[in-house]
């Protein structure tokens, strides 16, 4: 699992290094924007942390350019600005996700986790059921064609629902496999995710089956 | 005394200077002034006309009549054989007189005869007339004159000096009329056209320079208008299409607004520099206090200085851009529902990990904020992430477009958290005592949330929601 850290800040870098060293990943780094370009570019990596305010080429350039490059891998957004449409236009741009300085370890190191797991779960393939379409290459899901936003846990509540399309998910099977080792969670919090789901898909593609779990279906095939 | 008329002086440059309006109603004012002048040097023209026209025969052929009706008296001396046919030579100061006067060589001439109409006053020849009388010769022929007459109006004299046969010397005859009976009547009749004509005139001139006021100024009220909207935010620069004369003024005005968003920009971007270069050793200090074993104190001290130098970037910011605002309130227009969309989606990330969090948007249309992107994510992220911090799993953004009188519009969010008491809310809605007071860093953060709604003079209310939670109310102007 390779993961480049983009920073200028020396201690930060090594800090962040070793962390990522210590749970397990290859690790990277570039001290400016130059740099990070290149490796991104040059390199398959499975997660970049990126800082925004870098030395020669900023942040957001530099993303831009992998973006446009189609390079797909995530990128975690390292950002000292407390400035909300910078984060927004970091989305905007094709950031899978943010982190704002200063930071607890702890909490980066699981954001890193989720991001990866997004990524390499399954093998590049696209999933479809009905008009909705989810890549996993490029982590995009639409509906009807149009694109819809989601975070690294609702993604990975669709794409288990997706390759089980058709079946009932139990919620135990659900939180297991979203959660792992990451937390102690209860089970109300799968209940949300499928409300957020249901409200950006569609809410007749998800369907509870009480006291079993839920199912996803094609509401166009299933209906006749 | 000779202060008034200098003090009025002084108010009308004033008001020159202050009014455009008065200074085109001067130029009116002064060329309706030329045209009277020019019309009484026309009337003058025209009563020297009458005279030559009318008096000027009348006097001349009198005085061929009473040349022709001189003639000798018993002693060899001058009589009138008799006296002209109109009778209002006769009548006392009728205005029309005749005088004969003997003209001596070394002495002014000697008055031998008079009209009846003079009564016993004879007409008091100037020293010119005399000149002129003692120069002439017989058979000079007319020589006119005007005079002081003997009722002290303007009197038109004829001169003819002439031999009488038979009669001692030369003689000099004298006939005058009075002008005022002749032109009177017709500059009474000419002088009522003229008034009329000036007053018509006058009156011409004044709807010409209110025409030309209303239409020569009108670019200007556009243009004020086209700025009041810039400034309202319902326009990002002057757009319109202006006379040449004012361009160059908007083009400047332009200059100005774009001035003045650099300003705003520099120091924020001034402001986002500062931070980043202090939250970075902050996050290396952080994450060496973990590693080194979380001590307490450490810890503790770090977070403080986290939250205070947050506090004061953000708080440097408010003030950054008040300051801007104060000079000139240059607008922006921000379109609502697309940034908390964003925004919305932003924090389903941020607590994606922690906590799963259903935050939904309900937006009955979109709706304009007449406001700075920055601050509009600022306010709303600020209500967002502290009702997902606090509420449970489900939060409702809902944006209500519709104004009220005032023109604001309404950002509504709530959560399934605990909520606030009845104390807390009226303390938060408090000013000076803010719910964050005591934990800095820590909170809601409602201290530059408020100092943000008061720049924008908008609303900020708490109650307790639908949901259980809390319910923030945040009102802001929309453009209109």
């Amino acid at each position: 699992m390779r993961v480049l850290v983009v920073e200028d800040d020396k201690n930060l870098r090594e800090q962040l290094s070793s962390a990522l060293t210590d749970a397990g990943y290859t690790v990277d780094s570039a001290a400016d924007g130059e740099e990070g370009q290149f490796l991104g570019e040059t390199e398959p990596y499975d997660l970049v942390i990126l800082d925004l305010g870098l030395p020669k080429i900023d942040g957001l350039t530099v993303l831009k350019s992998w973006r446009k490059d189609e390079k797909t891998m995530p990128v975690l957004i390292l950002s000292a600005r407390d400035r909300w449409s910078e984060k927004v236009e970091g989305l905007d741009l094709g950031a899978n996700d943010y982190v704002t300085k200063p930071f607890h370890m702890a909490e980066l190191l699981a954001r890193v986790r989720a991001n990866v797991r997004r990524q390499t779960e399954h093998q590049s393939s696209v999933l479809e059921v009905g008009d909705l379409r989810l890549n996993s290459a490029t982590g995009q899901v639409t509906v009807e064609g149009a694109p819809i936003k989601l975070t690294a846990y609702q993604y990975k509540v669709l794409d288990y629902l997706m390759h089980h399309a058709g079946r009932i998910v139990s919620r135990t099977e659900l939180t297991e496999k979203i959660y792992s080792q990451d937390h102690e969670r209860d089970s109300n919090t799968i209940e949300v995710f499928i409300g957020i789901l249901r409200r950006k898909i569609g809410t007749a593609r998800i369907i509870t089956e009480k006291g079993l779990g839920y199912r996803l279906i094609d509401p166009a095939t299933e209906a006749q | 005394m000779t202060t008034a008329p200098a003090g009025i002086f002084q108010k009308f440059r004033a008001l020159i200077r202050r009014s455009m309006a008065a200074r085109l109603l001067t130029v009116a004012i002064v060329s309706v002034i030329g045209l009277v002048l020019m019309g009484l040097v026309a009337q003058a023209q025209f009563n020297a006309q009458i005279v030559r026209l009318t008096i000027d025969p009348e006097i001349e052929s009198v005085a061929n009549d009473l040349i022709g009706d001189a003639g000798p008296g018993l002693n060899n001396d001058l009589i009138l054989r008799d006296l002209p046919f109109d009778p209002r030579y006769l009548q006392p100061l009728s205005g029309r007189y005749f005088q004969i006067l003997l003209v001596r060589d070394n002495a002014p001439p000697q008055t031998q005869t008079i009209s009846p109409s003079l009564v016993d006053a004879e007409i008091q020849l100037p020293e010119k007339v005399q000149l002129a009388i003692s120069a002439a010769r017989p058979g000079d022929g007319a020589h006119f004159f005007i005079i002081d007459g003997p009722d002290g109006g303007d009197l038109r004299i004829v001169v003819r000096v002439e031999n009488i046969p038979e009669v001692q010397g030369r003689y000099a005859f004298v006939v005058g009329v009075a002008t005022k009976a002749i032109v009177a009547p017709a500059a009474n009749l000419v002088g009522w056209a003229f008034a009329v004509f000036v007053i018509f005139c006058a009156l011409m001139v004044a709807a010409v320079s209110a025409l030309q006021i209303r239409i020569g100024l009108e670019p200007l009220h556009e243009l004020q208008r086209d700025i009041a909207a810039v400034r309202r935010g319902d326009a990002d620069r002057l757009e319109g299409e202006y006379p040449a004369e004012i361009q160059p003024v908007t083009d400047e005005l332009n200059a100005l607004v774009d001035h003045n968003r650099e300003v705003v920009e520099r120091a924020r971007r001034h402001v986002g520099n500062l931070a980043h270069a202090l939250k970075t050793p902050i996050a290396v200090l952080k994450n060496a206090a973990a590693v080194g074993g979380e001590d307490a104190v450490l810890k503790q001290s770090i977070d403080e200085m986290e939250g205070f130098v947050e506090r004061q970037l953000r708080r440097a910011r408010v003030a950054a851009r008040a300051e801007a605002s104060a000079g000139a309130t240059i607008a922006y227009r921000t379109p609502v529902l697309k940034n908390l969309e964003d925004l919305v989606f932003m924090m389903e990330q941020r607590y994606d990990s922690t906590k799963a969090m259903d935050i939904s948007i309900e937006a009955e249309g979109d709706v304009t904020f007449r406001g700075e992107r920055e601050d509009l994510l600022e306010m709303a992220a600020n209500l967002i992430d502290n009702a997902c911090k606090y509420g449970t799993s489900q939060v409702i953004v809902r944006l209500l477009p519709a104004f009220d009188s005032k023109g604001l519009f309404e950002i509504v969010v709530e959560d399934d958290g605990p909520g606030l008491s009845e104390e807390q809310i009226a303390r938060a809605m408090e000013r000076g005592a803010r719910l964050d007071e005591a934990a800095p860093g820590q909170g809601l953060g409602l201290s530059i949330l408020t100092e943000t709604v008061e720049l924008y003079a908008g609303e900020l209310l708490f109650e307790r929601g639908q949901l259980g939670g809390l319910k923030a109310r945040l009102r802001l102007p929309a453009t209109d």
